[in-house]
């Protein structure tokens, strides 16, 4: 076991990059951590945690169903409103990821594509639904949401609301009552 | 006093451990992270004049288990953190200097096996709060280290 030594040229090489802000991100927008973020064409209002952890979102969604339409592989989901109405939601599945944790067996959830409003900023993105049941945020948004047009400031938090236009036809479809 | 200057960073970045003698570590900046987190492959606590440390191990760099640092550090917490995952495990908590482009601050971080994973440190919010904004679609804007020199000198 060898033990490493300090690599002082490297480290004042480092240090004279950080001194220079690149002005690159500057027309980015700022952010907190904890942002209101509309899914399903703005039916649903969620509290959502931003995730520069994680390369795509995540949604709460404790119990799904799997099943076959047109020979392609479906998926039906509940979604809860702030006002505590359930949605019903179907989305064709675009694969499907293998979550490894550690020290416990991999599991296998499905990833969709949904519309995600956040300020006013419309994207679709890949959406891996989980069980978050247990968590603070029903809602993750990670990088391939936020990249392009955020910045995070964790000292904020629910800086902005959801102001955005039409969203486009989407995968993700509210099942009619 | 003066507020310190806010430091753009990416979502990832190499950083450094000053009093733990760690020149360079790669961070994931995470802000879904409330506390920072450091690989320890092995956990060895102790009391010296009555204050309680902690002797740990790490590997530095991923997939590299030849380059180790033995690291000492003041324990201020034994706690419950709950990872990514929703997986609850008690942790030690320990407080120590992070460097970012010449800035140094006191941080918290638990420590935990993270040897099968990514990225050997995780940055939280409450390193973050106040000191560093975070770029997700850029990385590296502290500079990159290169491969040769995360070999240890002979």
């Amino acid at each position: 076991m060898r033990t490493i030594r300090p690599v002082m040229p490297w480290l004042a090489f480092l240090l004279c990059f950080g001194t220079v802000l690149p002005s690159l991100s500057a027309e980015k927008q700022t952010i907190g951590w904890a942002e209101q973020v509309t899914i399903a064409d703005q039916e649903v209002t969620l509290s959502a945690k931003m995730d520069t952890g994680a390369t795509h979102s995540s949604l709460n969604t404790p119990e799904l169903h799997l099943f076959k339409k047109n020979d392609e592989s479906w998926v039906k989901f509940a979604v809860a409103r702030q006002d505590g109405q359930i949605l019903q939601f179907e989305a064709r599945v675009v694969r499907m990821v293998k979550i490894k944790q550690k020290g416990e067996r991999a599991q296998v959830r499905p990833v969709i594509h949904m519309v995600l409003c956040l300020g006013n900023v419309l994207k679709k993105v890949e959406v891996n639904l989980a069980d978050r049941s247990k968590f603070d945020f029903p809602i993750l948004v990670g990088r391939s949401f936020l990249q392009d047009e955020f910045i995070i400031d964790v000292s904020k938090k629910f800086t902005t609301t959801p102001h955005c236009g039409t969203f486009p036809e989407t995968d993700a479809m509210i099942v009619p009552k | 006093m003066a507020k310190p200057e806010i430091i753009l960073i990416g979502w990832r970045e190499w950083v450094a451990l000053p009093e733990l003698s760690i020149p360079h570590i790669k961070a994931k900046v995470d802000s879904g992270a409330r506390t920072s987190a450091l690989h320890a492959y092995y956990v060895k606590p102790y009391k010296r004049k009555g204050e309680r440390r902690i002797k740990f191990g790490l590997h530095p760099y991923q997939n590299n288990t030849r380059i180790a640092v033995d690291c000492d550090a003041r324990v201020v917490d034994y706690r419950a953190v709950t990872d990514s995952g929703g997986h609850r495990e008690k942790r030690y908590v320990i407080s120590t200097h992070l460097e970012i482009a010449g800035q140094v601050w006191e941080i918290e971080m638990t420590l935990t096996n993270r040897e099968n994973m990514k990225f050997r440190m995780l940055l939280g919010r409450t390193a973050m709060d106040k000191r560093v904004i975070v770029d997700p679609g850029r990385s590296y804007l502290l500079g990159k280290l290169p491969k040769s020199a995360r070999k240890p000198l002979t």
